[in-house]
């Protein structure tokens, strides 16, 4: 499985195969793996969205290291550029600790990464001292990133502002198609997936970190996340449902005893329902207790209890006008009596006969015409008469239409004081307790209502406030009675009410549950199937870089495995010891070397994935503690992924230099050295010889040199060129015949600096023949090479004369004819 | 010889000049990147040319019938200057003669080493001198 398929339509294909899923639980999967929503809506058997996660703007083609260019960073003053071949192959950077070249691997970490925090939080050292000492201004960091088949790189900038903080840097990214940023360009989360960095840090985490650490680390890379974000939806859906239908099934008993313990007749009936606790909540008599609960609250079996239920209850809600309403009305009456008093009954009969008798002569005008007055006979009923008779007609009909009105209103009064008076209903009882007496007597004096109206306003606003106190006090009185009677009942029915509409949600909810719990124990089993799956070629690729690294170790590893989940998650590694299997414990035997090189094993496939956009990466000092074989061994290593991969290695010393020429593999050697004032001077490191020469040659050539100090200083480095070509002769010869590294390296330390022994080993195989050196080399080369290699010796000291160009030349003669 | 004629000090001002880039002997050492071999073997030269003197003037019999590190081992015996300043000057030695050959894993020394070493050997040969001058006396000849 090189190829990353989409996880969900892995999923959906083994859901297709897998015929004794049912589609319901297949549907729940799937919507899990997308999102909170569409879970949601497939519980409730809604169409899902299904949105497959779109991965974020696809990482960019292959990407290689061009250059990081660095000032006033760390242990490099002014500005330095290391350039690398922008291709696969191995480049080792050389440099004493103290040279500046983790420098260059931690500036290359952080301007990608951009994660000053955790850079920050590493050390104090780091925190103070990230900043170079000698050159802190300007401070800045460029890397330039080759994309395959991408004619401009992509320049990644941070610098920092004169006495900024670490985590104040300004980034830039440029050249990458207008993106501007790493997000931009898709390579944020790869960074983090992949983290082609590996630093002694990083490496020291298998033995320092915690398990989940290294199975979080591992975990990313396999592109399993969705799988723990729809474990995590599935969990976060059924908590839930747990949780309520716990709650709907503990109910059942409090519900029971509260039910029992009420002094009311349903509760007595619906209490044994609820009595024992049923497999399934629905079997419960559902039907029984709606129908009690159905009951209306009046309709009460028990006449006695019934009739003062029925009292209290007709008090409690008595039908009162407001004492202010009251109040006004009796207002109104008294209003409407003064009102009638205006047109007095008596004068009201007499101005009805006027009028009447006004229209007669009015009528008796009209048909005979003026003439004298029929009543008085002395008067004249003529013109002007008639509009004088004909107004005061009208004047009299509207003062009687007026009176007419008032005595109306008056009744209209009366009546509706009356109507109150006579609608408040009293009962004629009630239970022990409730204040009814004053009440019933207040009642009884209103209703005893005088016939004039007059008094019958006076009367209702003189007895109606006694009425509406006592009132007040019966009600009180008889909801007091009431809420006795009934508190128990009235509260559990709610709750009861409650209850029911839970239980009756069980079996959806239990049907959800069944479906959700189904859903994640078979992502479980599939996640870990596919997760051990996705795993197995980092396992692999793990097992045979340990089986080149472990050399003579005794410690075998197999292939490591992902286990357990959330807090107890792990990396299980089977490891064994003499071929005896010991679990995990034996990580606990190996030895720093030894972890050290496990912690490559692990994390070398790691940076190197096939799905990684990032082709190169940069290991900084993998060498430490380690033997001289692993160093061979590693060695190999890099040179197998440095066929595909751009792989860049900062070491303190030339052990993995020397295995690389010993091992005939092509690496591109670089030397950092760092003098004063942190001036950082990288070139290519040539074969040792080579570079001493080409010093020695320097040295001689140089005008800058004095003369007195050119001697020894030309001659010192045609030794040390004499020296390491001999060296290399003996590790021929000694690896030829068989010797362990260890045994090698011994001999030659063991020849403790003398070019002398060197010789003999180199010529003779043998330390002790020193004496035959001169004559060896006399014979073999010519009388130029013995005088070389005594200038070498003795010019060290100071001792040489002689021109130094042709020492130099000598020198380099005599290294050829030897290798 | 050449060699001969120049003093300790001189090795060491030129070790210096070369260590700190400064003239342009220190640009074209710092800039060919051969400074770090260089100042190893002018300090070690150094460190030689002033046991020599040392015994040159407490005992010019051990100049003139040993090697460089007898001369150097001698310095323990109990006519020279200390158990202490031996031991101080068998370090230095050894640590510069680790600097000025070819060893397949070492690589050269870091600048900050070789200031140390300057330094050492500047005050060792301070040492020496003043012990040479007080307690050699009943040796000179």
């Amino acid at each position: 499985m090189t190829k990353e398929q989409p996880l969900v339509e892995l999923i959906f294909d083994r859901l297709n195969d897998d015929h004794d899923v049912p589609s319901e639980t297949a549907e729940v999967i799937l919507a899990a793996l997308s999102s909170d929503d569409d879970l949601a809506a497939a519980l409730d058997g809604q169409t899902t969205e299904l949105a497959t996660q779109q991965a974020a703007a696809g990482p960019p083609a292959h990407l290689y290291l061009d250059s990081v260019t660095v000032a006033g960073f760390r242990g490099i003053g002014p500005e330095r550029k290391l350039a690398i071949e922008p291709g696969p192959g191995l480049t080792l950077v050389v440099g004493r600790n103290g040279s500046g070249k983790s420098s260059f691997a931690e500036a290359i970490e952080l301007t990608l990464t951009g994660d000053s925090a955790r850079w920050a939080a590493r050390t104090s050292v780091w925190r103070t001292g990230w900043r170079n000492l000698h050159a802190p201004h300007p401070c800045a960091i460029t890397v330039e990133l080759r994309v395959d088949g991408q004619a401009t790189p992509i320049r990644v900038r941070r610098s920092w502002p004169d006495g900024g903080d670490l985590a104040d840097a300004q980034a830039t990214v440029t050249g990458g198609d207008g993106a501007d940023s790493l997000e931009r360009l898709g390579l944020a989360r790869p960074l983090e997936l992949y983290r082609p960095f590996l630093s002694a840090a990083e490496l020291g985490k298998l033995v320092n970190g915690t398990p989940s650490e290294l199975f979080d680390a591992l975990y990313a890379i396999l592109g399993l996340e969705s799988l723990i974000a729809a474990d995590r939806r599935l969990r976060e859906a059924i908590r839930p449902l747990e949780t309520s239908i716990k709650e709907t099934r503990e109910r059942r008993g409090t519900l029971h005893a509260e039910l029992d313990g009420i002094d009311d007749e349903r509760a007595k009936r619906a209490a044994p329902v609820l009595a024992e606790p049923q497999p399934k909540l629905d079997q419960f008599d559902l039907d029984q207790l709606d129908a009690i609960l159905a009951e209306p609250l009046d309709a009460v079996a028990d006449a006695d209890v019934d009739v003062d239920v029925a009292r209290c209850r007709q008090l409690a809600q008595l039908p009162l006008p407001q004492p202010e309403s009251v109040a006004a009305l009796a207002e109104q009456l008294v209003a409407a009596c003064a009102e009638v008093r205006r047109y007095d009954e008596s004068r009201s009969q007499a101005s009805m006969r006027t009028a009447e008798l006004l229209r007669l002569s009015l009528e008796h005008h009209a048909e005979q015409g003026d003439g004298p007055c029929p009543v008085c006979t002395v008067g004249v009923l003529d013109q002007a008469w008639r509009e004088r008779g004909t107004a005061a007609l009208n004047e009299l009909r509207v003062s009687t239409l007026n009176a007419k009105r008032a005595t109306e209103k008056r009744a209209e009064l009366a009546q509706r004081v009356r109507a109150l008076i006579g609608g408040i209903d009293v009962p004629e009882a009630a239970p022990d307790g409730v204040p009814l007496t004053e009440l019933q007597a207040a009642v009884a004096a209103l209703r005893a209502v005088p016939s004039a109206p007059d008094e019958l306003a006076a009367h209702l606003a003189a007895h109606y406030p006694a009425v509406a106190r006592a009132a007040e006090v019966a009600r009180t009185g008889a909801e007091e009675w009431l809420r006795q009677r009934d508190s128990g009942w009235q509260q559990a029915a709610d709750e009861l009410r409650a209850w029911l509409t839970a239980v009756r949600e069980l079996p959806d909810q239990q049907r959800d549950l069944a479906i959700l719990k189904a859903a994640r124990k078979w992502l479980s089993k599939a996640g870990d199937e596919i997760r051990n799956a996705r795993l197995a070629p980092f396992a692999e690729h793990a097992q045979q870089i340990w089986q080149q690294l472990r050399q003579e170790s005794n410690v075998d590893l197999g292939g490591m495995t992902l286990t357990g989940s959330h807090t107890r998650r792990k990396v299980v590694f089977p490891v064994s010891v003499d071929g005896a299997d010991s679990g995990t414990v034996a990580l606990g035997v190996m030895s720093q070397g030894e972890m050290h090189a496990l912690g490559l094993a692990t994390f070398l496939p790691r940076g190197c994935a096939a799905e990684s956009p990032f082709r190169f990466i940069v290991i900084d000092d993998p060498v430490q503690s380690m033997d001289p074989s692993k160093v061979d061994g590693l060695a190999r290593v890099l040179a197998e992924l440095a066929r595909e991969r751009q792989v860049i290695v900062f070491t303190h010393d030339s052990r993995l230099p020397e295995a690389a020429r010993r091992l005939e593999i092509d690496a591109d050697v670089r030397e950092v050295l760092r003098a004063e004032e942190s001036v950082v001077t990288l070139r290519p490191s040539l074969d040792p010889v080579r570079r001493y020469l080409d010093d020695a040659w320097a040295v001689a050539k140089s005008t800058e040199v004095p003369e007195d100090v050119r001697g020894p200083v030309v001659a010192e480095l045609c030794r040390c060129a004499l020296e390491a070509a001999s060296q290399r002769i003996i590790w021929r010869t000694q690896v030829g015949r068989g010797v362990p590294h260890a045994e090698i390296e011994a001999a030659i330390g063991a020849a403790s600096r003398r070019l002398t022994t060197f010789f003999a080993l180199a010529f003779f195989d043998d330390a002790d023949r020193g004496g035959e050196v001169l004559g060896r080399l006399k014979n073999r080369y010519g009388g130029w090479a013995a005088d070389a290699y005594q200038a070498c010796r003795k010019g060290v000291h100071g001792a040489y004369v002689g021109a130094l160009p042709a020492l130099v030349n000598d020198t380099r003669r005599l290294t050829e004819k030897l290798t | 010889m050449t060699g001969q004629q120049v003093t300790p000090e001189r090795w060491l001002t030129v070790a210096d000049r070369m260590l700190s880039g400064s003239g342009g002997l220190g640009a074209a050492a710092v800039a060919g990147g051969w400074w770090p071999r260089a100042c190893a073997c002018l300090i070690r030269l150094a460190l030689e040319a002033g046991i020599e003197a040392y015994w040159q003037r407490v005992n010019p019999a051990v100049v003139a019938c040993t090697r460089g590190r007898t001369r150097l081992l001698l310095l323990r015996a109990r006519n020279g200057p200390g158990l202490a300043v031996a031991r101080r000057a068998a370090y230095a030695w050894a640590t510069l003669s680790q600097a000025t050959h070819h060893r397949g894993y070492e690589t050269v020394p870091a600048a900050t080493e070789l200031r140390h070493l300057h330094t050492e050997v500047t005050s060792l040969l301070d040492t020496l001198q003043r012990c040479g001058v007080g307690l050699s006396s009943p040796y000179r000849r």
